[in-house]
């Protein structure tokens, strides 16, 4: 409770441009929050905020209900991860891990010490002389998360520190970051725009789509249950169907899209006639009717199937241009399909989301 | 090589590697050969009076190393000394606009400030020094400005600086005519520097102060060291400036080297003018040394 990030109604303006629109939240403390959300969605600007390199243009941004407003960069509690990593590169490893602490004047045998210790959090031990440029970028990275955590920080800013690293070596790093913020217990603040990234490591989510927050919550819900068509669209891969609500009632509604009508979910209560997406995960398509009461089917012609090892994507033809994708695990049960074939697939009411028509995530 | 001459030609190759040999010989290696030459010789002067020996001979230095009359000695020490307070002054008045031009003017009135700095230096060093010359006479614009103040005015000529010996004058004059050589190198390697890095240093709690020692400088040092070098070696060899800013008792030693020449002293003048130029050479090894830097960083 004590040092949770709270920005109350934070607004940044870039001359005629808005970074940041309105923005209210509370970041518990302890918690690995992740903004997702494409490049100039205000991500990045939200972050300097924090840290203090830029003020807000309204509004106030507070860390254990103490505002930051006024604090520069080096005085604040906040410890950031550049997205180049920013190591000092004159130095070696021990000099940039102990530059914080020198700062504060930490004597030099507890430097050493807290040196020492950093190098065991982040499994580097021995390493304390190297030089930057010796290191691999995987190495490189863990300096850098010690080099800030050195400073024991209230709050970690961390600025796609990952997207350098090759996918192995990211996917790696991903648990490894989400264990160290277990380890610490320090609130992180991730931003991204990987969404298997923010939703693999975070607690909550929030979605970020220019300038405005489309939606927060956990990782899981930020998939499955998304609210807007944005979050729909960038969130995962989704099929998209676009209509007109014909029939709402009790959190279902139906709509008539170019496959005909189809059922699902109605989370924000559109009424009969208003313009609206469906959605459905393409993990959710089966060839065989589900055994649930409510179920849309589509017909349709394949049009191609990709092999991706774990998983087969198959393209189906849609009447509205961009193809309909369906994907089956490849547990030795695939069905041989071929481009041509008519095909019915079926998918349950309920993994199908009816949302306001709104702005899309770009491809 | 073999690129060079799929790009110029035998012709061309031939052209380039001549004028670059044609340089060095007549403009670096005769040059100094006849200097080292009258140099070790005294003057035909000295030899007809008796007072030296033909051949080989130290004669000309001894001026320099003659404590009874020791005004050689003491204008090529003051010429140094100066030098260097002019050279640290010159950093320190350069540095802020460095770092200004490198890492905090934005990107649309950089090339205006540059051409700020510029513009001044189109015009000839004689007339930059005449410039300032009637800016500081007795009823010049500064003290104009003086009086109108109220304040007394300042005798730039004839004050001088304690221990130096330099006059007022002097010292602006020399400072402001190398403020290029002293921004541009420490420009270039601040340039390169990685703006998160002063960030980072930032976010991690350095003060500005800091941010400077422990980041900025480091990254500069190559710069620092090109720009206090080119500063230092200019103003010891400076000579326009001195005879015109110069007051009756800051005699610069490129004085004393011309006037042995006037008199005719060719080997006076030739020794002179080795020393400094020793000297000068010392002079970068050494802070070379200090700064730790190979001549490959300083040609950056």
């Amino acid at each position: 409770m004590a040092d949770d990030v709270e920005f109350i109604g934070v607004v940044k303006r870039f001359g005629d441009f808005t970074a940041v629109r309105d923005l209210n939240l509370t970041i518990k403390e302890g918690e690995f929050f992740s903004f997702l959300g494409p490049s100039g969605c205000g991500k990045t600007t939200i972050l300097r905020m924090v840290s203090g390199f830029i003020d807000p243009s309204e509004g106030e941004i507070r860390l254990g209900a103490q505002p930051l407003a006024g604090l520069g960069p080096n005085k604040r509690p906040t410890a950031l991860i550049f997205q180049n990593l920013a190591l000092f590169p004159l130095m070696t490893v021990e000099q940039n891990i102990a530059f914080g602490l020198e700062v504060r004047r930490v004597p030099a045998a507890e430097r050493r010490r807290k040196v020492a210790q950093m190098l065991e959090l982040i499994a580097l031990p021995g390493y304390a002389e190297r030089r930057i440029d010796e290191l691999s970028g995987g190495q490189k990275q863990r300096v850098a998360i010690a080099r800030a955590l050195a400073v024991e920080p209230k709050v970690l800013l961390l600025d796609e520190p990952l997207s350098a690293l090759d996918l192995k070596l990211r996917q790696h790093m991903r648990a490894e970051l989400r264990a160290i913020q277990r380890r610490t217990g320090i609130t992180f603040i991730y931003i991204t725009h990987d969404q298997g990234e923010a939703l693999a490591m975070s607690d909550r989510v929030a979605v970020m789509s220019q300038g405005s927050m489309e939606q927060v919550g956990l990782s899981a819900d930020i998939y499955d249950f998304p609210e807007t068509a944005f979050v729909a669209s960038f969130v995962g891969e989704n099929n998209m169907f676009a209509g007109r609500v014909v029939a709402a009632s009790n959190g279902a509604a139906q709509i008539d899209t170019p496959f005909g009508r189809l059922s699902g979910l109605n989370p924000r209560r559109l009424a009969a006639g208003d313009e609206a997406f469906a959605f459905v995960r393409p993990e959710r398509l089966r060839l065989t009717p589900p055994g649930s009461q409510s179920f849309n089917t589509i017909q349709s012609t394949v049009l191609g199937r990709v092999f991706e090892g774990v998983q087969v994507n198959v393209t189906l033809a849609s009447p509205a241009g961009r193809p309909v994708t369906l994907t089956m695990s490849n547990d030795g049960e695939t069905p041989a399909i071929e481009p041509d074939a008519a095909l019915k697939v079926h998918f349950a009411a309920d993994s199908t989301r009816i949302l306001p028509r709104s702005g899309l995530a770009r491809e | 090589m073999s690129e060079a001459l799929a790009r110029f030609g035998r012709l061309g190759v031939a052209l380039i590697c001549g004028s670059v040999a044609v340089w060095a010989l007549v403009l670096i290696l005769i040059p100094h050969v006849m200097l080292i030459d009258y140099a070790f010789h005294a003057n035909p002067g000295a030899i007809d009076k008796g007072l030296a020996a033909p051949g080989l001979s130290l004669h000309s230095f001894l001026p320099l190393v003659d404590l009874n009359d020791d005004l050689a000695l003491r204008t090529f020490l003051r010429t140094l000394l100066t030098s260097g307070v002019i050279t640290a002054l010159a950093l320190v008045v350069c540095y802020p606009i460095a770092y200004y031009l490198a890492k905090v003017a934005v990107a649309k009135w950089l090339h205006i400030l540059m051409l700020c700095l510029l513009v001044p230096f189109w015009v000839n060093e004689v007339l930059r020094a005449y410039a300032w010359r009637s800016l500081m006479t007795r009823n010049g614009l500064l003290n104009q400005l003086a009086t109108g103040l109220g304040l007394e005015p300042t005798d730039y000529f004839n004050y001088l600086i304690p221990v130096l010996g330099a006059n007022i004058a002097l010292f602006v004059g020399l400072v402001y005519s190398y403020v290029l050589f002293m921004v541009f190198p420490m420009f270039n390697a601040m340039e390169s520097l990685d703006r998160n890095q002063i960030e980072a240093a930032r976010d991690l709690g350095a003060s500005w102060l800091r941010v400077h020692r422990k980041i900025v400088m480091p990254h500069a040092k190559p710069g620092i060291a090109a720009g206090c070098i080119v500063t230092f070696m200019l103003s010891a060899g400076s000579f326009i400036v001195p005879v015109l800013l110069g007051g009756r008792s800051s005699f610069w030693f490129t004085q004393a080297i011309e006037s042995q020449f006037s008199v005719l002293n060719w080997n006076g003048g030739s020794a002179y003018a080795l020393v400094l130029e020793l000297f000068c050479l010392v002079f970068i090894m050494v802070m070379m040394r200090v700064f730790r830097v190979t001549l490959r960083d300083i040609a950056r």
